[in-house]
């Protein structure tokens, strides 16, 4: 890490996978401080304010939904504040490919059309999605 | 507000709540379902509408789920994984909304065919209940040991039993001495949590951060939109073939009589048992697909319906982990004497609130997957960061265990989370059997210590 903390330079930063997904750990403190303050703030606020006009045994719980509206409110103030670490990647597939992939998981792409050929309810639903063709319009010479 | 009325308003939040949750990639059973299942209870919800709510949030969490699997190549939560290979392939091949459509069909099968007959299993096995409850201590304890076993970790998971189970103690004898009361909850959110804080904790350590340090963005592939279908709400018959849908039924009947083994295990293995028998990559995949989440749906109702109805004592790893709140959630249920659902509800009110749980989630979740997954997928991901959906889990875990041990219940939980997700992550102690030596341990200890 370089020393001149500017965190819009991207290139210096690292990230930090959690669950499955990549975050900025400076951004997930911030979040989680955030989503405490909210959520267990609003259930102190509840706890303080509900004796008041509430009954005596539904304090508790009423302050418990306080907090998880608060939490909700946490989340949406969290996911306007920072921007999600992620790319997304929209490609589109063609009948080209199609072999490509066959080839690279080793599947026969013949024997692929001979099961489609011979199953008529395979094909009708195919034909209905609009796919048969991507599998039958090229004929190929079927390998010996 | 009749019962009926509010179990069908808790059915409609669960079908909601579940289908949004359903979207978030990796968004773990456990994680999400016991914290707002425990809610529910504590909330004071009549025990039917808490059945109802948690019926409809396990049809839609395993229907959404299958959107980011299918889409984006990326499991929804525990169950999906065993069907990434065959959505993959489809993915691959530009036909994500087809392996989409026939995951979701499949679930939907499969939920309404697990009901009726885990529930007929569960009333056939209730005459062992009484020996399976006066037996818990022991029965957990050997149940520990042999889920133990099979788990990730083999021997040293049966090793760590008597440790962890005195670390349990522990924790629990301090903390009822500070607070003049026992607490549970702190440790089923400090179970269910651990992973999520293990990979916070790595990334906060200087010495392990290499180990989930990450130089680049994850990068997601999202296929375009092919094709919409006709219609609003697709006839999930029309989906799949006639011998689709006789095979989901059959597996989710066989399905519905598990109340030991593991969820993904049977998917696995029931997948596998269709899929291997058919010629054709396509169909393979879409048949295979169909039948795995018919599997996963159906597994998790009749591992819920099953120790439920029958024994009072959760006994399965669905009742160990995401339906543990069923049970057990104090001051309102308990295991020990068993007051929870089992005692407050006759089989006929299971099978109505059941129903009306999973008619709503199929309401809800089915026509919004066929026909708002890619919008809702792209929503997701370039709006809504990872940061926030962490966030928010950390704020909810540690309101619920101020919620019942103030500062105290906060740190059982930390504690119990920086443990067995440790233990968890480097040595395979999977959360079902943390979950076991849990429930064994009171027994463990004054059997073998006095």
């Amino acid at each position: 890490m370089n020393n001149n903390n500017d965190v819009n330079q991207n290139e210096s930063r690292t990230y930090v996978e959690v669950i499955g997904d990549t975050v900025y750990d400076k951004h997930l403190i911030a979040t989680i401080c955030i989503s405490l303050i909210f959520s267990l703030g609003a259930f102190l606020i509840g706890k303080s304010i509900f004796p008041r006009f509430a009954p005596e045994t539904m304090v508790q719980s009423y302050s418990l939904l306080l907090g998880i509206a608060g939490s909700l409110v946490g989340l949406v103030v969290n996911a306007l504040l920072f921007k999600p670490k992620r790319t997304l990647n929209e490609t589109a597939n063609t009948s080209e490919e199609l072999k490509e992939v066959y080839e690279e998981l080793q599947f026969d792409l013949a024997e692929e059309r001979v099961a489609i050929l011979n199953d008529p309810v395979l094909h009708k639903e195919m034909k209905e999605l609009g796919i048969a063709e991507m599998y039958l319009a090229e004929k190929e010479d079927p390998k010996n | 507000m009749s019962t009926l009325m509010i179990a069908i308003v808790f059915a409609i939040i669960g079908g909601v709540l579940f289908t949004l949750i359903g979207v978030v990639s990796g968004s773990d059973e456990t994680a999400v379902l016991v914290p707002f299942t425990l809610i529910v209870v504590l909330l004071g919800t009549p025990p039917e509408a808490v059945f109802a709510f948690f019926m409809s949030a396990i049809l839609a969490k395993h229907l959404t789920h299958a959107i980011p699997t299918a889409l984006m190549g990326v499991p929804g939560d525990t169950l999906a994984a065993p069907m990434l290979e065959h959505a993959n392939f489809l993915r691959r091949i530009g036909l994500p909304h087809i392996a989409l459509r026939k995951m979701i069909s499949g679930g939907v099968i499969g939920a309404f065919i697990a009901l009726p007959i885990s529930l007929l299993f569960a009333m056939f096995l209730s005459q062992f209940g009484e020996f399976f409850q006066e037996n818990a201590g022991i029965i957990f304890t050997a149940a520990a040991v042999l889920i133990g076993y099979f788990s990730k970790g083999r021997w040293v998971s049966v090793l760590l039993i008597l440790p962890v189970a005195l670390i349990f103690q522990g924790l629990g004898l301090i903390s009822s001495s500070i607070l003049d009361k026992s607490l549970s909850i702190s440790f089923f959110l400090g179970i269910a949590i651990g992973p999520m804080l293990v990979d916070l904790l790595l990334a906060t350590s200087k010495s392990a951060r290499p180990m989930v340090e990450k130089k680049e963005m994850n990068e997601y592939k999202l296929a375009p939109e092919k094709k919409a279908w006709s219609g609003y709400f697709p006839n999930p018959f029309k989906v799949l073939t006639k011998k689709q849908a006789g095979q989901v039924a059959g597996t989710s009947f066989l399905s519905s009589f598990t109340f030991a083994l593991s969820p993904v295990g049977m998917t696995s293995l029931m997948g596998e048992l269709i899929g291997s028998r058919i010629k054709g990559q396509y169909k393979k995949a879409t048949s295979s697909l169909a039948t795995m989440n018919g599997v996963t749906e159906s597994t998790y109702v009749a591992e819920t319906i099953i120790p439920l109805v029958a024994f009072g004592i959760p006994l399965s790893p669905v009742t160990l982990g995401p339906a543990s709140a069923l049970f057990n959630a104090p001051p309102v249920y308990s295991t020990d004497p068993v007051h929870n659902l089992h005692t407050m509800l006759e089989p006929m009110d299971f099978f109505i609130y059941g129903l009306i749980g999973l008619m709503i989630a199929a309401l809800i979740a089915y026509p919004f997957s066929m026909n708002y997954a890619r919008k809702a997928t792209v929503f997701i991901m370039k709006k809504v960061n990872q940061e926030a959906i962490i966030g928010m889990f950390i704020g909810i875990v540690c309101l619920l265990a101020f919620y019942e041990g103030e500062l105290t219940g906060v740190l059982v939980t930390f504690a119990v989370a920086v443990v067995g997700g440790m233990l968890n992550r480097f040595l395979g102690l999977g959360v079902g059997v943390q979950f076991m030596i849990y429930y064994g341990s009171s027994w463990m200890i004054t059997t073998l210590l006095g």
